[in-house]
């Protein structure tokens, strides 16, 4: 999107005047249910209904067509049949409306794709924006304007809502109404034709009454755009993201490791999490997270205390806080200084803070100021459960009147509730009132947990975050690649491979290549033994697979014998494979084997992922992916994040290995597919990791190449 | 110690089972030397023959495999021995693994031709080790009758004791014993025995021939032990599939590629033994499913249905270790159709 884009979109949510093509007296009608709307929702720009048949509708003058409208219209919404669809289009973009929003279902969604295309194009080629088609409209409470077909009112408010699917929409309209959610902005992206989620999150990012994004999405069209999109907003307001289509599978024969591990929802699912946004499982869980972070300060730190007078729901509370990665404060001695004097002797000061089930209203509240009152606890986890001595008709005083206390203190202080019927309508109640309270603790965690992520994501980076990038010799490994692609190949033989390595400084081991039994002891003799045999071939890619690779050979007799295996196993595995020879290298000492990848993928652009190493690499998944370009603490994280990470800090007696020697590697990958022309993937597997200061080894790497030259 | 070496004019004419069924038969202490390997298996840097392996699981012989052989390669030979050290290293060899036995197999190369250059050939072998040379012809009547006429006039059968030959897979028997045999022993040549073919011995598992096309078992392991007799490409229209008896056949393995649903369902149902899933397509989640539950292999392969049925062709139904039947029954081949006693002691 370009600058002039960028302020196009703001007259989507606030245009100075809108057309309704289609609008109706049928109340039946959808035009009738959208006039209707933005006449009741205090819209204050010009209307103009527009309808064939001309008179007026609830005393507003029709017009017969859009081009009798002598004013300028920002916005027009169309919401006439399909096949009357192109003509109404074609109508406004000659007449300069701006946006056009296609109400309007059956084209793309129901096969239609030569229909939406011929739209998009008319169009796009007069200046005019496609919301749609298949959409239920937009909100927008900047200028009071409903153009939706949604019946009731929605309340006005802080949450923005993106969402593809137009009937979950609806839905999401009508929960945030019964939570009493406010909404500052609603729109459906519909089929997707021209203005995506992107485009709408570059102007909700800096719309001043929305402080919190919830997008629905069932697939992204482009990623790069996307991920862009989604980085710059979150480093003003939080985004919660749900994406549906988690369980897609799918036949792919990918050329490497990287393409068959990169499953588009793992992929997604990383990316989303380096842009800082938060991804929700249900809609459920999302409107509990925008609540709280809408209405709530970010804590301050990382201390969390649990207050309860029930223990076992203290002890759910503390496991529901470990698998949502909440920080429990861990500092006895201070615990027990600051909450002893407050509880009785027979509760305990350790986290959770059991104050018993005698505890009534004026004991919780001594707990929470005692809390409120010490520096080192950031946030409080507040446990309520009804007893004799806590009725549920003390909830105001034991729940609301805190929360306001640490609202105006600035501190963050969330609530569970377990009781009967009262308790349970009193947390209706309160929620509507904005109070962060439910009736499960694992809720309340989950939503802490989100505070406390997107509070990392904002401490982690910064605007002057540096790029992570490497200097190479573009031009050399670019000319390698010109080479391969002009003798007919899509990938890079070992020997090639083995020069980018060089260049870009990458150890990697020692190798020569022989094409006879000779050659191949006396390169065996030359490097030294142990040595490793693999078959060079552009016809086979997965040489463990072939039985194209010996390990450790320790002599000559074993060298002569692995000659002849390898090239009988490979000629039964791949019989038409030419094999130009056998590369006998080093054999590099045992080491963490970990996988790095960079590649150009298909949704999300060019990527890098890193993971879990050796021939099991597609059977543990153990990986993590990021989007180009990265900062230096995002490699960092994508290593945290293994499930091996602890392999690499050493277990066992072993000492740490060289992590940072993994990020060099890291980058370079990133900046070759970034800098150089014409590679779509660069694999290493293994990467063969030492103790720190020892650095690394590339043992195996792969490298394919773009089909299309101008990548 | 009685030391055979047993060649053949052409390739896969049976030598590996003949040895099977005289040593059951025979029933004697014996051992196995396959100087010149052919189906190599190689792991962890160890390398040896299939056929060495088979023989030493089946007798339970003490030595390795690796023992067995010298070489698998012309140019490993070539380069690592000339003649003196091959006859050294075979003699060696021949001495480790005749320790203690009544009798010795020494399986030749491929054919009676095979590994001349490396003195590794048959007739070396039997000048070698001083044993006694029996050579299996297979093959139609015509091309028996060729190869045994060839060897009467063209080799050279002196220096060393020849047998006689085996007649093996012969599929009209009678009318070979009534036109052909008087004929070849018109020639001089001494007919140790006359085998018809079996087809019973043809026959493989879904688990054999997955691991000689290397395909990757997505479903229905549990059949991996049903016996397969034919092959069939899939590559008519479902419709002509369903009424076609070519898929009526419980012991057909199918070859088509995995979008072929038309194809596969219907063989499922009609229980066959196998179905091999060409160009890397992965069927859908259902079909894979109901393949799991019915126990009905589906191999994935990399390459073309083509190529899938080329490869396939070219497959030898070689014993397996867990093949007792399929053994019992080479015993009994041996027994009924070879003369055992030109195998003892008192005939040289």
């Amino acid at each position: 999107m370009t600058k002039s884009d960028d302020g196009h979109i703001r007259y989507l949510f606030e245009p100075r005047s809108i057309a309704v093509v289609g609008a109706s007296r049928d109340r039946s009608k959808i035009g009738y249910a959208v006039l209707k709307n933005i006449q009741s929702g205090g819209y204050q720009g010009r209307i103009y209904p527009v309808n064939p048949v001309g008179g007026d509708i609830e005393g507003v003058p029709v017009f017969r067509s859009i081009l009798d409208i002598e004013e300028e219209i920002d916005v027009a919404c169309i919401t006439i049949p399909a096949k009357l669809v192109f003509g109404a289009v074609s109508q406004c973009a000659d007449r300069g409306v701006k946006h056009c929003i296609i109400i309007t279902s059956g084209f793309s969604e129901v096969g239609k794709f030569k229909e939406e295309k011929e739209i998009i194009d008319y169009a796009r080629a007069r200046g005019m924006r496609i919301l749609g088609p298949n959409v239920f409209g937009v909100y927008s409470s900047q200028v009071c304007l409903n153009a939706t077909f949604v019946s009731g009112d929605i309340p006005s408010g802080h949450l923005a809502m993106i969402t593809q699917s137009g009937a979950l929409g609806l839905t999401l309209i009508g929960q945030a109404s019964v939570e009493n959610i406010g909404l500052s902005a609603i729109v459906s992206v519909g089929n997707k034709s021209d203005i995506d989620e992107s485009d709408l999150l570059t102007y909700l990012c800096d719309q001043e009454p929305t402080r919190i994004i919830l997008m629905y999405i069932e697939g992204v069209r482009d990623g790069e755009k996307f991920i862009q999109a989604v980085r710059k907003t979150t480093r003003k307001k939080p985004v919660v993201v749900i994406k549906s289509g988690r369980s897609e599978k799918g036949a792919r024969a990918a050329a490497s490791h990287t393409g068959s591990l990169a499953g588009s929802d793992e992929v997604f699912d990383d990316l989303i999490h380096q842009c800082g946004a938060l991804r929700a499982e249900s809609t459920k869980e999302a409107f509990n997270w925008a609540m709280i972070l809408a209405g709530n300060p970010l804590p301050k730190g990382g201390n969390t205390v649990i207050i309860t007078n029930g223990g076992g729901a203290g002890v759910m509370a503390t496991d529901a806080c470990e698998k949502y990665g909440v920080s429990l404060y861990d500092d006895p001695q201070n615990l027990k200084s600051v909450f002893s004097p407050v509880i009785p002797a027979f509760g305990s000061t350790k986290n959770p803070i059991d104050i018993t089930g005698q505890a009534a209203a004026v004991d919780y509240t001594k707990a929470f100021d005692a809390a409120l009152a010490d520096s080192n606890i950031h946030t409080v986890f507040g446990i309520y459960c009804e007893s004799a001595l806590s009725p549920s008709a003390d909830l105001g005083t034991i729940i609301e009147k805190n929360f306001l206390k640490y609202k105006s203190r600035g501190k963050l202080i969330v609530f569970s509730l377990f009781g009967g019927q009262q308790t349970a309508d009193y947390v209706v109640s309160a929620k509507k009132r904005g109070v962060p309270v439910s009736d499960d603790v694992y809720d309340t965690a989950s939503s802490l947990g989100a505070m406390y992520r997107y509070k990392e994501y904002l401490g982690s980076h910064s605007d002057s975050d540096k790029i992570a990038d490497a200097t190479l010799d573009a031009v050399s490994i670019t000319a390698i690649v010109s080479d391969a692609r002009k003798n007919g190949r899509f990938f890079l033989l070992a020997h090639e491979a083995q020069k980018i390595m060089n260049l870009a400084g990458i150890p990697i081991p020692r190798s020569i290549q022989a094409q006879t039994i000779q050659g191949a002891v006396e390169a065996a003799g030359t490097i030294g033994y142990p040595v490793v045999m693999k078959v060079v071939s552009k016809d086979i890619i997965h040489k463990s697979d072939t039985g194209g690779i010996a390990l450790n050979l320790e002599n000559e007799g074993e060298v002569v014998d692995a000659y002849g295996a390898i090239l009988r196993s490979c000629k039964a595995h791949v019989p038409h494979a030419l094999i130009d020879g056998l590369d006998i290298s080093e054999m590099v000492k045992p080491g963490t084997e970990l996988i790095v990848g960079a590649r150009i993928d298909q949704t999300f652009g060019p990527t890098i992922m890193i993971g879990l190493g050796g021939i099991y690499v597609e059977v543990m998944k153990d990986v993590s992916f990021r989007s180009l370009p990265v900062h230096a603490g995002d490699i960092i994280s994508m290593i945290k994040e293994l499930r091996s990470y602890p392999l690499l800090l050493g277990v066992r007696g072993e000492k740490m290995k060289d992590v940072a020697a993994v990020v060099n590697v890291v980058t370079t990958l990133g900046a070759i597919l970034r800098h150089c022309q014409g590679i779509s993937d660069i694999e290493i597997n293994p990467l063969v990791v030492y103790e720190q200061g020892e650095g690394i080894r590339a043992v195996d790497i792969r490298i394919i190449l773009a089909k299309n030259e101008k990548r | 110690m009685d030391k055979f070496v047993i060649t053949s004019m052409r390739p896969s004419a049976g030598k590996t089972s003949l040895i099977i069924g005289l040593a059951r038969a025979l029933n004697k202490k014996i051992g196995y030397l396959k100087p010149f390997g052919a189906r190599l298996l190689y792991k962890k840097k160890r390398l040896w023959d299939y056929d060495a392996a088979l023989i030493t699981h089946i007798f339970n012989l003490e030595e390795n495999p690796e023992d067995m052989s010298i070489g698998f390669h012309h140019s490993k030979l070539l380069y690592s021995l000339d003649e003196k050290a091959t006859k050294a290293k075979l003699l060696k060899a021949l001495d480790h693994i005749g320790e203690n036995k009544d009798l010795i197999f020494v399986e030749a190369g491929k054919d009676i031709f095979y590994g001349t250059s490396v003195y590794l050939d048959a007739i070396s072998l039997t000048k070698i080790v001083e044993g006694r040379l029996l050579i299996m012809v297979s093959g139609d009547e015509d091309t028996i009758i060729d190869d045994i006429s060839f060897l009467t006039k063209y080799i050279r059968m002196d220096g060393f004791h020849f047998m006689g030959v085996v007649i093996n897979k012969v599929d009209k028997i009678d009318d070979f014993n009534d036109i052909y045999l008087p004929r070849i022993r018109q020639m001089g040549v001494p007919v140790l025995g006359v085998i018809p073919s079996f087809p019973e011995l043809t026959y493989f598992t879904a688990q054999y021939l997955a691991d000689r096309i290397f395909a990757k078992v997505l479903a229905g392991e549990s059949g991996l032990n049903r016996q397969v007799r034919n092959i069939v490409v899939g590559s008519m229209g479902g419709d002509a599939a369903v009424k076609s008896p070519l898929f009526q056949d419980h012991h057909q393995v199918l070859i088509t590629s995995g979008d072929r649903s038309d194809l596969i369902l219907p063989s499922l149902e009609n229980n066959v033994a196998a179905i091999i899933l060409s160009n890397n397509i992965v069927p859908s989640s259902v079909i894979q499913s109901k393949a799991e539950n019915l126990g009905i292999p589906l191999l994935l392969v990399s390459t073309d249905t083509h190529q899938t049925a080329r490869q396939i062709d070219g497959i030898e139904p070689l014993p397996t270790k867990e093949d007792t039947e399929k053994i019992n029954r080479i015993e009994k081949m041996i027994r009924d159709h070879v003369d055992l006693k030109m195998f003892t002691r008192s005939n040289p």
